[in-house]
């Protein structure tokens, strides 16, 4: 039987509700060990974020670029949208930077291109690989990723943006708030609306398994880079999963 | 202005005169058959409908040219073109603007039924001149940062700049001059002088350049002419060539 977008996208968030709200635990804690380290911790997160911010911008390129100039117009709607994230992105960088340089840990955005802590970690790149494959894909793919993956950076930026003690560092996040908020609705209008056929929603639902797995993997190498001395971080890192 | 290591503006006087080039040319763009035509409200409903219409069809292909530019723009190892990004980010969303301010304005005239309507209208094909442009700009997505931002920046979107003030001046009506103005250019034209003034350095990036400049002077100015026959306009003085730099 054929199940609307909306249907579909609604038995999306039963799988991801109790996980959503386990994750806003972790997140917490997160934030609770954040305060613990400090800029040590701040200091090697905000460049990988920079970075991939700066990569992310590319990827949305990909998917404007990924849409065909149809006769009817259709995905014009989405098209616009992801003008505005591409926009979007590119702020967030600058915030990042802005925030490194307030900080006292570059002098210039330029410096972050050759820190150590912005090197991307392999399992991260697979993630931006796997954002530029959807090229390859129906435009509701992409928008599942939007909603799945922007829904999940919101949750984190949130825990950040109220938790953190540092102000300055804490304002990066909050500031952002709005944009990915943004960005999770892109997802939702763009799953009611186009991910209405099984062969779409299939589509969807490999694409978000391909997600956890990837998120299983970058997310302890990530933390190993981030603060590669703490054992807590390691233990977390590896509940630090959609399941 | 912060720069990468071993940059500076050694690039300023290049600039200086590539725009003096294309800003003498944009200075023209009161004498275009088209802003004459409108600034004598001659332009009937269909003629401006046309106009909109094939403007809106170019700005259709902006996703394509800007996404692309984006995507092929590598930094160098100090961070060299990072601020590009920045600045075809900042261009993609503007163009996205007018994209949708031009459509929404010739839907609300009720020249189309739907805006789904207006992708397949006559007047919104892009053809011959205007194709040119279009493929030229993305084309330029195989060439190096500053030779892109020479080939538009700095000189076709000179000329635009100018011919959409010009326009904005000439129509009569708030909501059409609306339309042309909700458009940055000139802050285009900025990031241009900022990225040419920052890398173009030596004689072979600069002849790559002002070839690019010239190219695009060119295809501008004959969009514009092809345009002005498209809506039929009379011919009230030509704004001639780019010539060459």
């Amino acid at each position: 039987m054929k199940t609307s977008g909306r249907d579909f996208r609604q038995a999306i968030d039963e799988k991801y509700t109790p996980v959503w709200k386990e994750l806003d635990d972790v997140y917490k804690a997160l934030v609770d060990r954040a305060n613990q380290l400090g800029d040590r911790f701040l200091s090697r997160l905000l460049p990988q974020l920079w970075r991939f911010e700066a990569y992310q911008v590319k990827a949305v390129g990909v998917w404007i670029l990924s849409i065909q100039n149809q006769r009817d117009g259709k995905y014009r709607d989405l098209q616009r949208m992801l003008a505005r994230q591409n926009l979007d992105e590119m702020k967030h960088t600058r915030i990042y930077a802005d925030c490194c340089i307030d900080k006292g840990w570059v002098k210039s955005e330029y410096e972050l291109v050759l820190s150590p802590y912005s090197q991307m970690v392999p399992a991260w790149a697979s993630h931006l690989g796997s954002m530029d494959i959807l090229e390859h894909y129906p435009p509701p793919v992409m928008a599942a990723h939007q909603y799945l993956s922007e829904g999940n950076a919101l949750r984190i930026f949130r825990a950040f943006a109220r938790g953190l003690k540092d102000p300055r560092a804490a304002v990066t996040w909050g500031c952002q708030e709005a944009d990915e908020s943004r960005h999770v609705g892109i997802g939702r209008y763009a799953i009611d609306k186009y991910a209405d056929t099984t062969e779409i929603q299939d589509q969807i639902w490999w694409y978000i398994d391909c997600g956890e797995s990837n998120a299983k993997a970058y997310f302890p190498q990530w933390m190993a880079v981030i603060v590669e001395e703490d054992p807590w971080l390691h233990s977390i890192a590896s509940e630090f999963i959609i399941r | 202005m912060t720069m990468p290591p071993g940059i500076e503006f050694r690039g300023k006087q290049y600039v200086d005169k590539i725009l003096e080039k294309s800003e003498a040319c944009g200075r023209r763009m009161a004498q275009d058959p088209i802003v004459v035509a409108a600034s004598r409200n001659e332009l009937v409903d269909e003629q401006w409908f046309k106009l909109l219409a094939r403007f809106w069809g170019m700005r259709r292909f902006c996703y394509f040219i800007y996404a692309s530019w984006g995507k092929t723009n590598i930094w160098g190892p100090n961070g060299e073109y990072l601020e590009a990004d920045h600045f075809i980010a900042k261009q993609l969303y503007d163009e996205s603007r007018q994209e949708a301010a031009l459509a929404e304005l010739i839907t609300k005239r009720g020249w189309v039924g739907s805006e789904e309507t207006l992708y397949a209208h006559p007047f919104a094909q892009v053809t011959d001149n205007a194709a040119r442009y279009i493929f030229w700009l993305r084309g330029l997505s195989k060439f190096s940062c500053p030779t892109r931002f020479a080939g538009a920046s700095l000189s076709s979107k000179v000329l635009e700049h100018s011919w959409m003030m010009e326009m904005a001046k000439a129509a009569g009506d708030p909501s059409v001059r609306e339309a042309f103005c909700v458009y940055r250019s000139e802050a285009h034209v900025q990031m241009g002088r900022v990225i040419l003034a920052k890398y173009v350095h030596g004689l072979l990036m600069e002849k790559e350049c002002t070839w690019a400049a010239n190219c695009a002077l060119d295809l501008y100015l004959n969009t514009l002419a092809e345009l002005a026959t498209f809506i039929g306009v009379k011919d009230v003085g030509s704004v001639g060539s780019g010539g060459n730099l």
